[in-house]
């Protein structure tokens, strides 16, 4: 005759199989993170071997050992260094981070919270904006800004980013706004709070995720923009990390420096991977944290 | 109008205030000129000369290469979106919680798309998919690849391209993170007690919760996979090859602009993409209000 | 100024009143010379050298620098010039002469000349050619000549005992040393490089065949050209000796560390001469070889080299008073011994006879630069100027196409070469609309 198992054995036995699923899922997770930093791995690597075994080694394992990458990289050219193009970039991202975080923060507020006449016009207008080709708005823009004195700034890199020309952030943000809901603001609503107070004191404070997230990706965006800043930075010591990457390769038939390539990328990899592993807490917080209820 | 929606209004349009001020000084010259443009042939040394309809005409039904290059931008949008957005729903969703070490698992999830667009992404990829790559290496000894190059192939190379789209999820994936967060524990546990299993919560509490998130990603994965450039700028050494197979709408419009100087012929192209992402949007839109669920209702 | 302006008033109309005719096109008013130039680390090293030569010389000229890689300096020069601000002193290339000069980017230099303000002592008739266009101008003063010649790996030819490429060898030879290469060769490792969509390599073989083969309005070469070289490849490449179709599409021709050639697994490639020593330099580290280039191999009526160069233009829009600085520069750098001695042919072999002869007979200069000089001077006697009307490099990208379709067997030999007439003939109609 057999007896039913106890609690206490199904308490075990489950708690058992949850370890063994989570095994499990590292396991799995390790295997795909494997294979998906394979190229970035590789990257690595080839950034600490010599620059000429690069491509002849498709190993991952380097041979030879150097860090000469890094101090070639980083001593870029007479008088100035890898650093000089980091606060550049730096700069202009802090720039951009702060407008895109103002602008269409103030312009997600209205789309998602207020009524207004020609809403859901104006919101198609903003979601348009961005389904053009840059490659067709580069010359019109270019000869607006040569004609305000702007070509060979920073301004038309960063003064966009404050008026709200990013729509991409401007919605991500109307659809976290959105999901909020209502009471909290009614209160406030009844208490005779302004437009501005609920933006200010409510919204904005239970959007931190959206608002950490815009902050990371403008960074991103604006570290790695080629385009732009190749067309309105002309000279060298505006020069950003993009930008000066490129020149590590010769294309027209110069000697390139890959070593240089790697290891600066690599580098460049490095204030991003950390302005993630900071600002992720916030991204994932959510409700629990907010402390309203 | 009452008072308290005029008030309204106009609080809106203060706070839309910067937005209309680059809708203006930034959106719509630039936005103006190219349509203008469109109707011109202008190879950017002169003035434009007025064509009309001509450069629509030849685009529509003379260039082989235009539809081509619709063929391989549609596949590529229809194909990638889908795929970024399943396995960026399915990491987010296995690194939202209950196992250890996610902060750094999100972080190194997030690595690839960091990287996706820079120079040095030609090179990567190759020693991924290119003929000495370790691809070949892990799949020829077991007799699953000839051994010839994945990219360098017309029958794989835009495949390539899917798969570098796919690796970089990054971005997506930390925006269903972040929507994930914001379903209330609570209801999660309310579930867990009636007896629910995780696939059942996922289905019904997580999807649509995180329904304003995943309309977010669908819309802007499409916008961008529309108009798709650098990655196969880059790894076909802006060819668009070989024979064409990876040849993106916005780099055939790029090789037009820049290369054949025909500005006025690469701006019909562009707007006749933004018709048709435009297009895109709307029915997704329109879909929308079926399956996503704001939680200020 | 004011004209030009209004000449874009049609695109003056979109852009929401910001234009201001008083901002002048934005150019600074300072008295700083834009020198732009295209090239990685080293390049830029060199040149900064010679700037500072030219400004111990003359130190009231303020150069500013503007540094692009070769692909994206086109780019956006293409912007700067419709927007009306191309840099003071352009670097140009004969490929691209074309283009800007027709677009009115370019300052014509033949008034320079004449006043002496820049000399034009010791450089080839045949060179200068390449920075006239067709109105007969000078458009740009060319300082490093390049031409496309077989280079290939002596050392294993030699192995195998078979024939050098020489001086006069034909195509045929070309043809029968790849098949008789191939069957001696390792694994992975090909005679040749498939050169079949290699516009450089066709360039060669029309010349032999008595064809030039572009010119502005059409074409230069027949059918039968186009025809006989795609065999010629589909020969070599299906008896194994030329890469595969797929190795070729992968591959990024400007990138010399990674070069089939220098790392052992082609045989025979046909590269820009120099570049030989930076591939010299490559296979020293990856393995042991010793590179040779020769001339182009000839055909039925004759030799099929070409030249083309790298020189300096002045921006047509530079303000009278820099255009005295910018042809100072040129002058200097074109006629300076010390600074052709510290550029080293970095960018082509220096065009100025006896800064030539200087370097050619020179101890301090590696091999491979040296022998490039000879083998200039070698072909420079017959070689014809490269003429790439503005249309080239779309057609070079329609030539890849073209090859690629036939040797990933998308479309027979006829076809091909119809279509690639067909796509050409549209491609110049369009452009000389």
């Amino acid at each position: 005759m057999t007896a039913a198992p106890d609690q206490s054995t199904v308490q075990r036995r489950r708690r058992l199989k949850a370890r063994l699923w989570k095994l499990a899922a590292h396991a799995l997770l390790l295997g795909l993170l494997f294979v998906m930093l394979y190229p970035v791995l590789w990257l690595i690597s080839s950034s600490l071997r010599h620059q000429d075994d690069i491509f002849h080694e498709p190993g991952l394992w380097p041979t030879s050992f150097t860090l000469q990458n890094y101090v070639n990289g980083w001593h870029f050219f007479q008088g100035f260094t890898f650093g000089d193009f980091f606060i550049n970039s730096f700069l202009i991202a802090f720039l951009c981070i702060l407008g895109n975080l103002v602008a269409c923060s103030l312009a997600a507020y209205a789309f998602a919270r207020l009524r207004f006449p020609l809403k859901n016009l104006f919101f198609a207008l903003m979601l348009g904006s961005i389904m053009l080709p840059v490659h067709v708005q580069l010359i019109p823009q270019y000869i607006v800004f040569l004609n305000l004195g702007w070509v060979n700034t920073y301004i038309p890199l960063v003064m966009p980013k404050w008026l709200a020309t990013d729509a991409f952030f401007v919605f991500l943000m109307v659809q976290f706004m959105r999901n909020l809901p209502r009471e909290l603001e009614e209160a406030a609503e009844i208490d005779g709070a302004s437009f501005w107070h609920r933006y200010w004191h409510i919204i904005l404070p239970l959007s931190m995720p959206a608002i950490v997230t815009t902050a990371l990706f403008t960074f991103i965006f604006t570290y790695n923009d080629y385009l732009s800043q190749l067309i309105y930075l002309t000279s060298l010591n505006k020069t950003t990390v993009p930008l000066a990457l490129r020149l590590f390769i010769d294309s027209g038939g110069g000697t390139s420096n890959f070593g240089g390539l790697f290891a600066m990328s690599v580098l460049a990899l490095g204030p991003v991977i950390g302005f993630f592993l900071a600002t992720q807490r916030f991204i994932v917080q959510g409700f629990a944290t907010t402390g309203l209820k | 109008m009452t008072g308290r929606a005029r008030s309204e209004a106009l609080a809106a349009y203060l706070f839309l205030g910067p937005w209309f001020a680059g809708l203006i000084l930034i959106t719509v010259g630039p936005l103006f000129a190219s349509l203008v443009l469109s109707f011109t042939d202008y190879d950017m040394t002169g003035a434009p000369d007025w064509v009309g309809l001509r450069n629509y005409a030849e685009l529509l039904f003379e260039d082989p290469r235009f539809w081509q290059a619709a063929r391989v931008t549609f596949f590529y949008v229809v194909i990638s979106v889908p795929l970024v957005i399943a396995v960026s729903l399915l990491i987010a969703v296995t690194l939202d919680r209950g196992l250890s070490g996610l902060p750094i698992y999100r972080t190194m999830f997030y690595i690839p798309s960091l990287i996706g667009g820079s120079v040095t992404i030609a090179l990567l990829w190759r020693q991924v998919f290119g003929s000495e790559g370790v691809f070949n290496a892990v799949l020829e000894p077991i007799g699953l690849s000839s051994g010839g190059s994945w990219i360098g192939h017309p029958n794989s190379a835009l495949g390539t391209l899917i798969t570098l789209h796919v690796w970089s999820f990054g971005s997506t994936m930390v925006i269903f993170l972040a929507a994930l967060r914001q379903v209330p524990l609570e209801l999660y546990e309310a579930a867990q007690i009636d007896g629910t299993n995780a696939w059942q919560r996922f289905w019904k509490i997580s999807l649509p919760l995180i329904s304003p998130a995943m309309l977010f990603n669908l819309v802007l994965q499409t916008i961008s996979s529309f108009q798709a450039f650098t990655q196969a700028h880059i790894v076909s050494n802006g060819s668009g090859g070989p024979i064409d197979s990876t040849l993106f709408y916005t780099l055939y419009l790029y090789q037009k602009a820049f290369i054949e100087n025909e500005m006025g012929y690469a701006s019909a192209m562009a707007w006749l993409l933004l018709v048709a992402i435009a297009g895109f949007t709307a029915s997704l839109f329109a879909t929308s209000r079926f399956w996503v669920f704001y939680g200020d209702r | 100024m004011i004209h030009h302006f209004t000449r874009r008033g049609l695109l003056g109309a979109g852009l929401a009143g910001t234009a201001l005719p008083g901002a002048a096109l934005g150019q600074a008013s300072g008295p700083r010379l834009r020198f732009s130039w295209w090239g990685g680390q080293s390049r830029a090293a060199r040149t900064n050298e010679v700037i500072a030569l030219f400004n111990r010389a003359n130190p009231a000229v303020a150069i500013e620098r503007e540094i692009s890689e070769f692909n994206a300096y086109w780019d956006k020069l293409s912007v700067q010039a419709a927007g009306g601000n191309e840099p003071h002193l352009v670097q140009m290339q004969s490929r691209f002469i074309d283009r800007f000069a027709a677009g009115g980017a370019l300052r014509p230099l033949d008034d320079l000349v004449e006043r002496g303000a820049i000399r034009l002592t010791g450089i080839a008739d045949s060179a200068l050619g390449t920075g006239r266009q067709p109105d007969g101008r000078l458009y740009m003063v060319p300082y490093g000549a390049f031409f496309f010649v077989p280079m290939y790996n002596r050392t294993v030819i030699e192995q195998h005992g078979l024939p050098l490429p020489r001086e006069g060898w034909t195509w045929d030879d070309f043809r029968n040393l790849a098949l008789a290469l191939q069957p001696r060769l390792p694994r992975r490792v090909h005679a040749c490089f498939n050169l079949g969509g290699v516009t450089e390599a066709f360039a060669a073989f029309a010349l032999g065949h008595g064809e030039r083969p572009f010119h502005e309005d059409r074409l230069g070469f027949s059918r039968q050209t186009l025809t006989a070289w795609y065999q010629m490849w589909e020969e070599l490449r299906r008896a194994g000796a030329a890469l595969p179709a797929d190795q070729v599409a992968e591959t990024n021709r400007s990138i010399i560390e990674d070069s089939h050639l220098a790392l052992g697994r082609v045989i025979m490639d046909n590269k820009a001469a120099n570049q030989l020593q930076a591939h010299q330099a490559v296979m020293a580290r990856a393995g042991s070889g010793q590179l040779d280039m020769e001339s182009n191999p000839r055909g039925p009526t004759g030799l099929g080299d070409s030249i083309g160069t790298n020189g300096l233009s002045i921006g047509a829009r530079t303000p009278p008073g820099l255009v005295a600085q910018a042809a100072a520069f040129i002058d200097f750098w074109m006629q300076s011994d010390e600074a052709a001695r510290t550029f080293a042919s970095d960018n082509g072999v220096v065009t100025v006879d006896r800064q030539q002869a200087e370097q050619a007979a020179t101890t301090d200069l590696p091999r491979g630069v040296v022998r490039n000089i000879h083998l200039y001077q070698q072909i420079s006697r017959h070689a014809s100027p490269e003429t790439y009307p503005a249309y080239y490099q779309q057609f070079n990208l329609l030539m890849q196409r073209r090859y690629q379709e036939v040797a990933f067997g998308a479309a027979t030999i006829p076809r091909a070469v119809d279509s690639l007439f067909t796509e050409a003939a549209a491609l110049i109609a369009r452009t000389r609309r």
